[in-house]
């Protein structure tokens, strides 16, 4: 029994805990209740073999090992590497609504067949099977204004063309108003 | 009897080009005449010659615009036309037979998800009704890179196919590359998948079709073997802004008529506006990849607006495009207010001027040449208006100055037997009869719009207030076509809002403090210099100084509430009874979106944070070889400091690194949850107690003064 870790590291490895299955919105209170009571239990077993982790961090890596051992017997896909099988296996829970129509089921030893059924049917594609066809632009003739930009300016850039239009304007205005006053009607 | 669009003969379009066009052409003649007449009689000066050339440009047109609310007038009268797609089959026509492969697809980019999926959910239902699901398939393209939009379409596309029981027909696709943004997108589709299904029917975020219409237009593909696109006439809804609703109101009411006017003369050579379309997907895959333009700049070669180019390109192959403008269950949003609406313009603007590589390519249909001219002077159209004005005015007051006689006000307009007043005089007809005339043919059927005196108040404050706007629009058109063509950024800071907000007084004072400036400088100008053109120029100068108050005022939804209220700018689909099911249902739906992760880095905390959402992304993430060391170690690096620092010590591409990058999510949700709260960064540490306030437990050591 560790004496030396206080009271309040392991009530906050079980308010982790029950945070931790309550945000998996699988079953009810009473079973996420018993869940975290039993992981805890396991993870004092744990943490007084190495008692330099912290109870949190023994209770989570508790929980997760948990969760990994369970989805490798409830998902039939078995080429899955046990990292991605919890989020597979959280996946196909989600996807099936396996949280409301088995409350009491996450981590049983014996998880009901139609349970494990269901969520082995769940599949994470997201797209049909890939049928890759080409489609690549036809080459495209633009015409006299392809022509016109290479061939009388080379690189067509419209900043010098609005640059010599405005010097164009101001020059138009300044010959009108040079105009009016030369000739005042 | 049902219309046979292959037995249109060359003589019946050539008729209708010819009295389309040749309308055009005598009214621009006509005003152009009207306007050489009015200058001094002694000969036309170079400044009257750049006013009239500037004239010809811009009369053809308000002329254009004239005459297609006139055919399509005419054609209303005469019980509609004949000559259109959506009569080439019967009204109650069904698919017989097995339905052909028809994919659905939304191009999403980190838009409203809650919308984004409703909208599925109401099409889906939609088409269950009408017993041809069978035929369909939803694909949710998304180029999304907020990770709260992210990480929410992923959990919102699986509820949905839980939901409707619907995986392996609604499917969700996040593509790592947002290459080419949403033309790309599209094309990704089609290599990945397009060669699987006979018809794509392209949506956008916001669109809405009812399961009949989309039915229908499969129907009209497959009875038309020639045609490889149809356009349907998207009406826009949900509008509560009072921006929105003068725009919801404006396109029910004078839409149809344009609609028709254009069905008129193009047939099927109609435009592509991008979504709310049926198009063949062999033929598009075959000749509609967007080419790359002739620019030397080689960031400017990707074409921005494709929907114009592609139609271009359908036609090229000998494919028909129509527009199935008379076919009712097509909805979309317009933007909420107008910053909204400029920045959208913006874009359109950049898109639409790049089409003018294509005015004079070879093989091109002559009417998509009149498309992409068209589309060219919905922004170029600005920049020439200001000039012909500025032109005008200073001709007026040079006049003005010059002639001793002229002192009364308004004298210079009189000098000409009185063409300028003809002139003016057609003008405002030109604009405003199309409005009268589909007021006309509305009022008979008023009831929905809240009755025929309210339906006339709406059309004449609709068409104040756009008067007003519109010479605010033309300031940033302008702006937004020089620098275009200077290859200059255009920056407009405005953001995406709800209805709910809208734009605070200060705040539109920021955005549009250029119109009020220009009014200011204009004013005192004509002042000074042509006091009696003032009066001329009070509707254009007062549009520039309210500019700010008008935009703020029209993005109020308050405003626009009061108007619903008050059956102003009503349109039928508001009314539960006439709306089809399937706006009913979003809009009964809208709203009940969990606000827990509404944050900021909110879609970074729910990828670590929440187990099921956590386990959900990194599902669907697609696993990747191995990285270099050097890859592995950045990343390492990135979560470290996520985790260590709180959200704020990564920037935007760092965030959405690690949201790529299964390990490191895996490594900071391990973090996250097996740290004691005394080792957690405040910003997580907050998290963790509200994560566990949220599940009913509460632990007061968790708490600490930091918000998020």
């Amino acid at each position: 029994m560790d004496t030396v870790t206080p009271q309040s590291e392991w009530d906050e490895a079980l308010a982790r805990l029950l945070a931790f299955f309550a945000a998996l919105e699988f079953g009810g209170i009473e079973h996420r209740t018993s869940l975290a009571m039993r992981l805890l239990s396991e993870a004092r077993e744990r943490h007084s073999e190495n008692s330099g982790i912290s109870p949190v961090e023994t209770a989570m890596d508790v929980a997760s090992e948990s969760l990994e051992k369970w989805f490798a017997q409830v998902l039939a896909e078995s080429h899955l590497s046990p990292a991605n099988r919890v989020a597979v296996g959280l996946f196909a829970v989600r996807a099936t609504n396996a949280g409301t129509v088995w409350p009491a089921a996450l981590l049983s030893d014996l998880p009901p067949a139609d349970l494990r059924a269901a969520l082995s049917r769940v599949s994470t594609r997201t797209g049909p099977d890939l049928a890759i066809t080409s489609m690549t632009s036809r080459k495209m003739d633009y015409g006299a204004m392809q022509v016109i930009a290479q061939e009388t300016w080379h690189k067509f850039a419209w900043a010098p063309i609005l640059r010599a239009a405005g010097i164009w304007t101001a020059i138009f205005f300044a010959v009108l108003f040079a105009y009016g006053r030369l000739f005042p009607q | 009897m049902t219309f046979q669009p292959e037995k249109l003969t060359a003589d019946f379009v050539a008729f209708r080009r010819a009295t389309f066009f040749g309308a055009i052409l005598a009214t621009t003649g006509l005003g152009a005449w009207l306007l050489w007449k009015s200058f001094r009689p002694e000969g036309i000066s170079p400044l009257e010659w750049a006013q009239l050339v500037l004239f010809v440009l811009l009369f053809q047109q308000i002329a254009t615009g004239f005459w297609l609310v006139i055919f399509g007038f005419v054609t209303q009268l005469v019980g509609g036309d004949r000559a259109q797609i959506a009569r080439s089959i019967d009204e109650n026509a069904t698919l017989e037979g097995e339905p052909p492969a028809t994919a659905i697809v939304l191009p999403i980019y980190n838009e409203d998800v809650e919308r984004v999926f409703l909208g599925v959910e109401a099409m889906w239902r939609g088409l269950e009704k009408t017993g041809q699901i069978e035929g369909f398939d939803f694909f949710i393209l998304s180029d999304s890179n907020r990770p709260e939009n992210w990480l929410g379409e992923e959990m919102a596309w699986l509820d949905l196919c839980k939901k409707l029981n619907a995986f392996g027909r609604i499917f969700y696709r996040k593509r790592r590359t947002p290459r080419n943004s949403k033309s790309g997108n599209v094309a990704d589709f089609c290599r990945r998948w397009g060669s699987r299904y006979r018809y794509m029917i392209v949506l956008d975020a916001d669109s809405i079709m009812t399961g009949n219409l989309l039915a229908r237009l499969v129907a009209m593909m497959e009875r038309n073997p020639r045609v490889g696109l149809i356009q349907t006439g998207p009406q826009l809804a949900f509008g509560r802004t009072f921006f929105r609703r003068l725009q919801q109101f404006a396109s029910k009411v004078y839409a149809p008529l344009f609609a028709a006017g254009s069905n008129y003369w193009h047939l099927f050579a109609s435009n592509y506006w991008g979504h709310n379309a049926i198009i063949r997907l062999r033929p598009f895959m075959d000749y509609c990849d967007l080419p790359e333009l002739p620019d030397p700049d080689s960031r400017r070669r990707h074409i921005f607006s494709h929907d114009t180019v592609e139609a271009a390109l359908m036609r090229k192959a000998g494919f028909d495009v129509w527009f199935a403008y008379t076919e009712a269950g097509s909805y979309e949003e317009g933007p909420p207010n107008l910053s909204d609406s400029l920045g959208r313009d913006r874009r359109w603007c950049l898109g639409n001027l790049q089409h003018f590589w294509f005015l004079f390519a070879p093989g091109i249909d002559f009417a998509n040449r009149f498309h992409i001219w068209m589309g060219v002077m919905v922004y170029l159209s600005s920049p020439l208006w200001l000039l012909f004005l500025i032109f005008g005015a200073v001709d007026l007051a040079l006049k003005q100055r010059f002639s001793l006689l002229s002192s009364l006000p308004g004298e210079g307009l009189v000098q000409s037997g009185g063409a300028v007043q003809w002139l003016l005089l057609a003008t405002f007809a030109l604009l405003f009869v199309p409005k009268l005339l589909a007021l006309l043919l509305t009022i008979p059927r008023s009831k929905p719009y809240g009755g025929a005196l309210r339906l006339a108040a709406s059309t004449l404050i609709e068409t104040v207030i756009w008067t007003l706007l519109a010479p605010a629009i033309m300031l940033y058109y302008t702006q937004f076509v020089v620098m275009n063509l200077a290859g200059l950024h255009v920056p407009w800071n405005a953001q995406n809002r709800s209805d709910d907000k809208g734009l605070g007084l200060v705040e539109s004072f920021r955005i549009f403090w250029m119109p009020p400036s220009v009014g200011v400088i204009a004013t005192l100008c004509l002042s000074l210099y042509a006091p009696q053109l003032l009066w001329l120029l009070a509707p254009i100068l007062a549009g520039w100084l309210l500019a700010p108050v008008l935009a703020c005022l029209t993005s109020k939804a308050t405003l626009g509430d009061w108007a619903r209220r008050h059956k102003l700018f009503l349109i039928p689909e508001e009314t539960k009874s006439l709306a089809p099911e399937e706006l009913n249902f979003v809009e009964d739906n809208q709203g009940r979106e969990d606000p827990a992760w509404d944050y900021p880095f909110g879609g970074t905390a729910r990828a670590v944070i929440d187990p099921l959402t956590h386990a959900v992304h990194v599902a669907l993430l697609r696993q990747r070889p191995e990285r270099p060391d050097e890859t592995e170690n950045y990343l390492a690096s990135l979560r470290v400091k996520l985790i260590e620092q709180g959200p704020s010590a990564l920037d935007a591409r760092q965030h959405y690194a690690l949201l790529w990058n299964a390990d490191s999510l895996r490594w900071l949700h391990h973090e996250f949850w097996s740290r004691p709260a005394a080792h957690l960064h405040p910003w997580w540490r907050d998290r963790l107690a509200e994560v566990t306030r949220r599940v009913g437990l509460s632990d007061a050591r968790l708490e600490t003064d930091t918000k998020p």
